[in-house]
């Protein structure tokens, strides 16, 4: 392509770029940095892919993530290898850092290369972090709680720093589009402007060769880094690929817990490269919180930083540098303890294990009612397909105006804790005109029926069996329920199978869906409290579905108490 | 080679010199105008949500019911219902927050915020060893809302209370956490 090449010049800055000696030749001892290099642009591809469905408000963030994890072809994959492509940068990040202390490469002249590695390995973390909160579901939104109320520890600036990442008072929009511009926007841009110095000076520098062979054997074993490392580069990303695909496979992607619930009581846990952290607070009871999250994590961070000022060994061997291989080892080594530490805290905590398998049923039943459609609120308001949590909502937001359920509620008419149930009815039969039944409505003309405990029970009995209208009610019972009704003169008021007076319910497939329905539609009809009635007609208030979802729900209370 | 050519150069047309230094300090001072400008608002705007209240009504007087079922020393679970203001959005009547109400035997009500002083995690009651408990860094709490053990630099935080007509209504608001004096936020 020669005319290409007289007008870019294009070979000469490939040659540039990849025609570097490498001392003492290609090592495998070196991939970790081009892994990095690797792992990262997988995370950039994967993430420009995820933000062309993703969504950074509270309203909408969930149902962007759900959409993406089950409503995208694929989707599920990316999102996945973008969650694991997190935590590979960490473990690779490690590794890297600690092939280049092994190998004494923040020695002097290399101090500024070293330095700007800790950066950006605190900008992979700051990654994981932001990362972390944007599903906005359980799981991100309290375990990113935790973290900004530590950077409100700070002495000082402390509210002030919390104030500024959170975007105000409190978590809300402002916080999620703040983590997504940091996310997206700013680390980005800083972890590129770091690597572009660490590369830089490492070009400069040149690669710091294994200790063992001298000045001549080394110049004697050079070789370009293009193709000779850049091979056994390509060979090692190829394995952190495949790595990676394999766990996304056995984990079937990345997890998606249910919407996030300010008013919950979640276990946040963070992200597992950050357990050690959570679990060194453990040790630090109230006021020396501090201590354990802010004042020793920064005096380590320090100290990491100052690395090659604090030891300043001429030699490369790591054995005639002990004190920073011993430092570097104790300090892994407590950060693996305090993490297997946390793990074991928590498989052995059976509180914890109980409300882990509660957020896993509920993650589920949100994903699943999340197929009927999200309504415009968002994240938590997926719940209201469920006929049990809506109807639920519509009772507490409608009925308990006048009746009280439960301990709260309104005191103008009957209670409706276990509504029908069993003991509810025999109750009822045994003195209607208590306060917890009629006694609090203008309805008093029902008396009390001193039953035997036999008829009682058969009365019940009958009456809820009407409740299921497909079912044959058994005859003999019909025949007893007809006969209690008889001796005791409810046809006087009740209507029964076209029998009876007409001044109160009729009893024709009580505490049916249809007979409930009925009622709450129109209770001042004649076949329900007629005249006496003093509850609203809701015909017009609710649609059909709160209708289904508000009977479904009174329905339970009956069933469950059963 | 060159180098040198150019210093002679320059030692033989002072003016030069002067005059180049002038435009090398007048670019220098130009740009960073240009950036002192544009910052200024950037960083405003940047900064200015940290300084206010962008999400609200999540505070005040909150009706949670009737005082009459509550069992004595048994703490209840309330959801606090609130309209919520959330940057732009308004939302409907919405569970903002929760409280554990607590009566004792003189019918007297103590309401407990739900979130740990500590760090904010929602705290829950575990019938079976009778205390409070945070979930997230395991502080334990008696019955009183006193700290048994653990990390949380204070007692759980009371809100008041207020009986009118029947009705237990409760302040709820939010406190600072991580320190040892309860401060609203």
């Amino acid at each position: 392509m020669k005319w290409l090449e007289d007008r870019t010049g294009l070979n000469g800055l490939f040659d540039k770029f990849t025609d570097e000696p490498v001392e003492g030749g290609a090592k495998w001892s070196y991939v970790f940095g081009s892994a990095l290099v690797f792992v990262f642009i997988m995370q950039i591809v994967s993430g420009v892919i995820l933000a062309t469905c993703y969504s950074p408000s509270t309203t909408d963030a969930w149902g962007s993530v759900y959409y993406i994890q089950h409503k995208t072809f694929s989707g599920w994959f990316v999102r996945g290898m973008h969650n694991v492509g997190s935590s590979a940068m960490i473990v690779l990040a490690v590794l890297h850092m600690a092939q280049t202390l092994i190998f004494g490469a923040y020695r002097k002249p290399r101090e500024l290369n070293w330095i700007s590695g800790v950066f950006m390995l605190f900008i992979i973390l700051g990654f994981g972090l932001t990362g972390y909160l944007l599903p906005w579901d359980q799981k991100g939104y309290w375990a990113t709680q935790v973290a900004t109320s530590i950077m409100g520890l700070v002495p000082v600036i402390g509210e002030f720093v919390k104030g500024v990442i959170q975007g105000g008072n409190d978590y809300g929009n402002l916080t999620l589009t703040r983590f997504y511009s940091f996310h997206v926007f700013f680390l980005p841009a800083g972890l590129m402007a770091f690597m572009a110095i660490h590369i830089y000076l490492f070009r400069r520098h040149g690669v710091t060769p294994h200790w063992k062979p001298g000045e001549m054997e080394l110049k004697k074993k050079t070789q370009p880094f293009w193709p000779d490392q850049v091979f056994k580069d390509v060979i090692f990303a190829f394995i952190v690929f495949i790595s990676m695909v394999v766990v996304v496979l056995y984990m079937n992607g990345a997890e998606l817990q249910s919407p996030a619930d300010p008013s919950s009581n979640y276990i946040a846990r963070p992200e597992w490269y950050f357990l050690f952290l959570f679990q060194l607070l453990k040790y630090f009871e109230g006021e020396l919180e501090v201590v354990g999250a802010i004042i020793i994590p920064s005096i380590v961070a320090s100290l990491i930083i100052a690395l090659p000022f604090i030891f300043r060994s001429r030699s490369r061997s790591p054995l005639k540098r002990l004190p920073v291989m011993g430092s570097f080892g104790a300090c892994l080594a407590g950060v693996i303890f305090l993490t297997i530490m946390s793990s074991i805290s928590d498989s052995g905590n059976e509180r914890i294990i109980k409300q882990k398998e509660e957020s896993e049923k509920l993650a589920h039943v949100a994903i699943k009612l999340a197929a009927l459609g999200i309504p415009p609120q968002g994240g938590m308001a997926v719940f209201q397909n469920d006929p049990m949590y809506s109807g639920e909502q519509l009772f507490r937001q409608h009925c308990i105006i006048c009746h009280s359920f439960e301990g709260a509620g309104g005191n103008s008419a009957p209670d409706l804790t276990a509504y029908n149930s069993k003991p509810w009815l025999i109750g009822f039969m045994q003195d209607p005109n208590a306060p917890k039944y009629y006694g609090r409505t203008k309805i008093n003309v029902m008396p009390e029926y001193d039953l035997e405990k036999e008829d009682l029970s058969n009365l019940v009995e009958f009456l809820l069996a009407q409740a299921e209208p497909d079912k044959e009610i058994d005859p003999v019972l019909k025949e007893t329920g007809e006969m209690i009704l008889e001796e005791n003169e409810c046809y006087i008021c009740h209507t029964y199978d076209g029998y009876g007076g007409d001044t109160a319910p009729v009893l024709d497939n009580f505490a049916s869906d249809k007979w409930l329905r009925s009622m709450i539609e129109d209770p001042g009809q004649k076949e329900f409290f007629g005249k006496f009635n003093n509850m609203p007609a809701y015909k017009d208030k609710l649609s059909k579905q709160e209708m289904d979802n508000l009977v479904y729900f009174l329905q339970s209370l009956r069933k469950k108490s059963y | 080679m060159n180098e040198h050519t150019y210093k002679k150069e320059s030692v033989h047309h002072s003016g030069e010199n002067g005059r180049r230094s002038f435009l090398k300090i007048c670019s220098v001072v130009l740009t960073s105008l240009i950036g002192i400008a544009y910052a200024i608002p950037l960083i405003r705007a940047f900064i200015s949500p940290a300084m206010q209240d962008t999400v609200t009504g999540s505070s005040g007087l909150f009706d949670i019911g009737n005082t009459n079922d509550c069992e004595v020393n048994v703490p209840r679970k309330v959801p606090i219902k609130g309209i919520k203001i959330d940057a732009w959005n308004k939302f409907p009547t919405t569970a903002i927050g929760a409280v554990w109400i607590l009566m004792d035997k003189d019918k007297k009500f103590t309401a407990f915020s739900t979130i740990c002083p500590h760090l904010g995690c929602g705290v829950d009651w575990d019938e079976d060893s009778g205390r409070f408990v945070c979930p997230c860094h395991d502080s334990y709490f008696d019955i009183e809302g006193n700290v048994l053990s653990g990390p949380s630099p204070r007692r759980l935080d009371t809100l008041e209370t207020e009986i009118k007509q029947g009705k237990l209504f409760v302040k709820y608001q939010k406190m600072k956490l991580g320190i040892s004096e309860k401060i609203p936020t």
